[in-house]
This record gives C-alpha cells, sequence and structure tokens, in this order.
C-alpha cells in the first residue's frame, strides 16, 4: 500500500513538473548571481558567499524556497491526500478495497514525508552541482569565522538539505488535517498555504511574540545554525520538537475528523 | 473452467458462518441533517440470489449500499453481510462494490488503475486468505477482457467514454474472487449492448454462485434476471420478495374502453369506485386500481349517468404501472 501511494504520486504529470520546476531553481539562481552578483540582504545572507564558494547555492537556493515555493508544492501533496480521493471518486473504492481509514492516513502521511525529504535533498544535490558549475568551490567559509574542508561543507549542507525538509513535516501534517475536511482538493490546498502563510506573518508581529515558539515556521532558518563551530543545536532542536509536536497534533485532528466521517464523495 | 472462473469459485468455498442471507439488515435508519434518507429497513438478501433493489431518484438506494459497505454510517439497525457484522472489515474483501458509479484516476490508464486497486486490496485479500498458495493475483487483463475494454487498457482514464468508465468499474469488483457482488446502477450510462453484456454478465456470475445485489430504477431493466426484488420509494420498504410473489401480490386492474373517457372518469371518482392517482388514460382507454370489487354496480352507474361503454373488464397489470403504482407517478424529487 505504502509502495502504491508513491507509485500513484511519481505517475503524476504534476508532480513530475513541480520536481523539475524546483530542480531547475539552483540553476536560475546560479545565474541570476552569475551575473548580477550577490547583493546585499538580511538574514543569514547565502547570497554573497556564493560567489565566493558555490557550495553555499545550495543553502541560499533552500532559503529562498522554503517561505513560499516548497509549502506549496508540499501542500499541492498533501493536501491532495484525502480530499484528492474524494474528488476522484476513489476514496470510496479504496475504502471498501478495503483498507482501513486509519492505515489510509498513515500511508498517505508516510508517502507525503518521503516526498518531502527526496525533494529537499534532490534540490541540494542540484544545488551544489550548479555551484560548482558556475563558481569556484573549495574549503569553506563558516558564518562563524572558522574554515572547514570541502567534503566537511558538504556534509552540512546536505545535513541542512535534512533540516529542511524536516521543517517541512507542519505543512504535511497540516495539508492532511485540512484535507480530511473537505472535498475539493484546490480548496485544501489553499487552506494549507493559508495556515503556513499566516503562521510566517505571526511570526513577524511583536504583539504575539507569546505564540511564537508554538508557530510551525518559527525555527525554519534554524538549519543555518549548522554553518557555526561549534554548531549551535538550540534553535534545530527546538525545531524538531516543534514539527513532530504538530505532526501528532494534525494527525490527531485528521484521525478524529476522517474515523467516523460519512463518505458521501 | 478459465483460470477466473476457478478463482471465483473458490471464493465461495471459503464462505464463513451464514446460511441463509448474504446481507441483512435490520431496521436500518439513516437521516442526513435531521431529514430520513432511509426509514427502519430490513432486507434481507438470500444467499445465491440476483436481488434488485429498485426504487426512484433520491429514494434511498444509494444511502443504504454506503451503510452496507461501512462508507456512512446509520442512525440506528445493524447490517450483516456474509454473516459478519458490516464493522468488520475485512468481510469487505469478498464483496466486489460499484457504488454511485466509476471512481478512478484521471491521470491513470485503466490498466494502471485496476493495478493500483490490485495493490491497495491486497493486503485485506492476504488476511482472508492465509496460505499464500490459495492466493492468486487478481488476474487484470482477464477482468479487462470481461467487460470488453482490453483494447482501450493503455488509454487514459479521463480519455474513457462515460460507458467505458462504468465497464471498468465492473472489471475492479470482478479482480478478486466475490461471494458477493454490490453493484449501483451498473448499467447506467452503458449503450444497448453494453445493457445487455452486463445482464449475461451477472446471470452468468450468478450461475458461479455469487450473490448479486444490483440497484436500478428501471424495473424492467432488472425484471428478467432477478430473482427476487425491494422496492423503495421515500427511504421506505415497499416489497420484498421472490418476482413471483411480487406478480402474485398485484391487484387486477380496471380497464375502460368509452368515447366519454373523462365523464367516466370524473363519475368512477365521485362515486368512489377508484383512486384517482391509479388512474390512467390513454386515448379512449382508461385503467385503474379498483377500490371496489363490485363490476356490475359499477357498469350499472356509469350507463345510469350516461356513458356509453364499448368494452369493460379486469385485467393483469403490467409489471410496470405496478411497480410505478407503488413508487409513485410523480417524477418530483425532494
Ligand atoms: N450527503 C448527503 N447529504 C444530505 N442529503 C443526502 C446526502 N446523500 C443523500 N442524501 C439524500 O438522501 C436521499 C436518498 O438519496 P440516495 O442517493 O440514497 O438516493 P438513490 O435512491 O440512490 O437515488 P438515485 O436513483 O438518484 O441514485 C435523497 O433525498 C438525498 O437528497
Ligand atoms: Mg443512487
Amino acid at each position: 500500500m505504502f509502495l502504491s501511494e508513491i507509485k500513484l504520486l511519481l505517475k503524476r504529470r504534476r508532480t513530475e513538473v513541480l520536481f523539475i520546476l524546483l530542480l531547475l531553481e539552483p540553476w536560475l539562481l546560479a545565474f541570476l548571481i552569475y551575473q548580477f552578483g550577490g547583493g546585499g540582504g538580511q538574514g543569514p545572507n547565502f547570497l554573497n558567499l556564493v560567489t565566493h564558494n558555490g557550495i553555499f547555492l545550495v543553502l541560499a537556493s533552500l532559503s529562498s524556497l522554503l517561505p513560499l515555493l516548497l509549502p506549496l508544492a508540499v501542500s499541492l501533496v498533501s493536501s491532495d491526500a484525502i480530499a484528492g480521493e474524494a474528488s476522484n471518486g476513489t476514496l470510496r473504492y479504496l475504502l471498501t478495497a478495503p483498507v482501513s481509514r486509519f492505515k489510509l492516513l498513515v500511508h498517505k502521511m508516510s508517502s507525503s514525508l518521503v516526498f518531502i525529504f527526496v525533494l529537499s535533498v534532490t534540490i541540494s544535490l542540484s544545488g551544489l552541482v550548479a555551484g560548482s558549475v558556475f563558481f569556484p568551490v573549495g574549503k569553506v567559509l563558516l558564518l562563524s569565522g572558522q574554515t572547514v574542508s570541502f567534503f566537511h561543507g558538504v556534509l552540512l549542507v546536505l545535513l541542512s538539505a535534512l533540516l529542511v525538509g524536516l521543517s517541512l513535516i507542519c505543512v504535511v501534517a497540516i495539508g492532511i488535517a485540512i484535507s480530511t475536511f473537505t472535498d475539493i482538493p484546490v480548496g485544501a490546498t489553499l487552506g494549507t498555504l493559508g495556515a503556513i502563510i499566516l503562521s510566517e506573518i505571526l511570526d513577524n508581529i511583536t504583539q504575539v511574540r507569546g505564540i511564537w515558539p508554538l508557530l510551525p515556521t518559527n525555527y525554519w532558518m534554524s538549519f543555518s545554525d549548522l554553518f557555526r563551530s561549534p554548531i549551535i543545536f538550540s534553535g534545530i532542536s527546538k525545531n524538531i520538537v516543534n514539527q513532530v509536536g504538530w505532526l501528532i497534533f494534525a494527525f490527531s485532528i485528521a484521525l478524529a475528523k476522517f474515523r467516523f466521517k460519512d463518505i458521501t464523495s | 473452467m478459465t483460470e477466473l472462473e476457478q478463482t471465483l469459485s473458490s471464493g465461495t468455498s471459503n464462505a464463513g458462518a451464514y446460511q441463509d442471507y448474504a446481507i441483512e439488515t435490520k431496521s436500518l435508519t439513516k437521516a442526513f441533517s435531521g431529514r430520513e434518507a432511509v426509514s427502519d429497513l430490513s432486507l434481507r438478501v438470500p444467499v445465491g440470489s440476483i436481488f434488485g433493489f429498485l426504487g426512484p431518484n433520491g429514494s434511498g438506494k444509494t444511502t443504504t449500499i454506503r451503510m452496507m459497505l461501512g462508507l456512512v454510517s446509520s442512525n440506528k439497525g445493524d447490517i450483516t453481510i456474509l454473516g459478519q457484522p458490516v464493522e468488520q472489515l475485512n468481510q469487505l474483501a469478498r464483496v466486489g462494490v460499484v457504488v454511485e458509479g466509476p471512481g478512478f484516476y484521471p491521470y491513470l490508464s485503466g490498466f494502471d488503475n485496476l493495478q493500483r486497486f490490485a495493490e491497495v486490496s491486497y493486503p485485506a485479500q492476504k488476511r482472508l486468505n492465509p496460505e499464500t498458495s490459495k492466493l492468486r493475483r487478481p488476474d487484470i487483463l482477464q477482468s479487462l477482457e470481461r467487460v470488453g475494454l482490453v483494447g482501450a487498457k493503455d488509454k487514459k482514464y479521463r480519455a474513457y467514454s462515460l460507458g467505458m468508465k462504468q465497464r471498468l468499474s465492473i472489471a475492479a469488483a470482478l479482480m478478486w474472487p466475490r461471494d458477493l457482488l454490490v453493484l449501483d446502477e451498473p448499467t447506467n450510462g452503458l449503450d444497448p449492448q453494453g445493457i445487455v453484456e452486463v445482464r449475461e454478465l451477472i446471470t452468468s456470475l450468478n450461475q458461479e454462485g455469487m450473490t448479486i445485489f444490483v440497484s436500478s430504477h428501471i424495473l424492467s431493466e432488472v425484471e428478467m434476471i432477478c430473482s427476487h426484488i425491494a422496492i423503495m420509494r421515500d427511504g421506505v420498504l415497499q416489497f420484498q420478495g421472490s418476482v413471483e410473489d411480487f406478480k402474485g401480490s398485484l391487484s387486477k386492474e380496471f380497464s375502460l374502453v368509452t368515447s366519454q373517457v373523462d365523464l367516466a372518469k370524473e363519475i368512477l371518482v365521485r362515486f368512489e369506485f377508484i383512486d384517482l392517482h391509479s388512474c390512467k388514460i390513454e386515448g379512449n382507454h382508461l385503467t385503474a386500481q379498483l377500490s371496489s370489487e363490485n363490476i356490475e354496480e359499477i357498469v350499472k352507474t356509469l350507463v345510469e349517468q350516461g356513458v356509453g361503454i364499448r368494452s369493460v373488464g379486469l385485467v393483469e397489470p403490467s409489471l410496470e404501472d405496478a411497480f410505478v403504482a407503488l413508487t409513485g407517478r410523480s417524477s418530483n424529487v425532494s
């Protein structure tokens, strides 16, 4: 059943297009930086590091995709879980196949989780190649000033890919939960994306500082802490706890809603 | 015997502890936002029967079927499928279903769609048949062949015509050995040949030992193949039993030919000889259900009131008329 979900995902043209577009983004970014330079900007600014070391292209790509395009891609997949099956009319045939409702949710969730990690890792690999094609690569200068070997750097880059994948867990969880409430996939996607954007907005309003630690996007940029020596783990570990918390919370809501729902689609 | 037929009949041999009824519901009731779609329904579908589940639009057929398959919960009542409560999920592995039309992935081909459902149902089939030697792989090609869809198997589902989609859903129901088929309007959207083919398919599957529960709006469509029927109206069961019982239960109809047919109707209703709702007029021929058995009295009254009579008598009603009388003539759905 799990493999069947993965196959279903891969056989869909939309998934392929999403993948290709996201894999091309590092190349576009590399080209732009190559042409126009890194420029200024705030936050962990990987853009102007890229021209010195191509390896930073991965981080520049990930941090430019993370706020909007990655959540969009992931919510397209995760919010399709139940709502998409309902709108195809396949949900009633899955449940009478028969597959238990609990297992259906678990398989939908696990295939979406695989999707986010495959996505973030392949984007990183694409970025690594694009970075070394356009820019010099070599020893890596950390944000905290030390220099580490190229391979150490590559390892850190792949670790950040995993952390970005991990940050997207909340998009999977919220998407699946919302998709149990509607038979209209577009509505579920917009709802999920809306929730993520709302979280990003709230994360910038100081009046609600109190709830920041609960927001699913609050620790998203913590992966850049990997590029310090010693690595600062507090943000990273809070992100892990936060994402797992959202996974459990949203899955419970999905299960509570879906368990005894009348399937009239 | 083909391999599929062998797998199909081997499904029958491992049937559990049920003897009389493949499906039994007791006082089944379902309300959607306060309005009852199915009321106090007690159905008994004998093992080995072809059971026609009839009723006009909105009479509660699909809702009943969804409850039988555990898709929709009931407000009241019990359902037993193949001797087990419907809550026991594994039971459904022995039931092939078509509910409210086809439902497949538009971006997959017909073959890939069946492959997907074969993969999804494999674990349940395995639980049913723990000895893997007994468990055959579902024969996708053969079930496609049975519904005449082999030629279109690699076409994307979204490019299928309505009839092809419907055929694919029947093929999906036949992929595994089944003891029971539940088909909700399986001939919807089929061409006349398709309807005949499905009818023949149902008969031959039944001869292989499957019980078949099939819903329809149209009595004549299932009358010739069904051994039993149930008739629904507004969620309430109007009749259930064998087709012979249904024919036997019908009272004869009053038939009158006269040139003054409107006057005759007015008089018959005024003297309360007939029920206005059952009265049907075609040209100068009036038919109606009688409230009084005294035909002599009726003729005398008609003549006294000045109605000329060309012919009069009692006739066997057609099944279709009886069906319409039971389910109501109005085509208004609410
Ligand atoms: N999801 C729902 N929400 C509210 N009412 C519903 C729902 N599904 C069905 N109903 C109502 O239940 C009644 C029975 O509907 P059902 O679909 O069971 O009829 P049916 O006999 O299958 O009709 P048809 O021949 O048109 O398929 C109708 O009055 C319908 O409006
Ligand atoms: Mg229906």
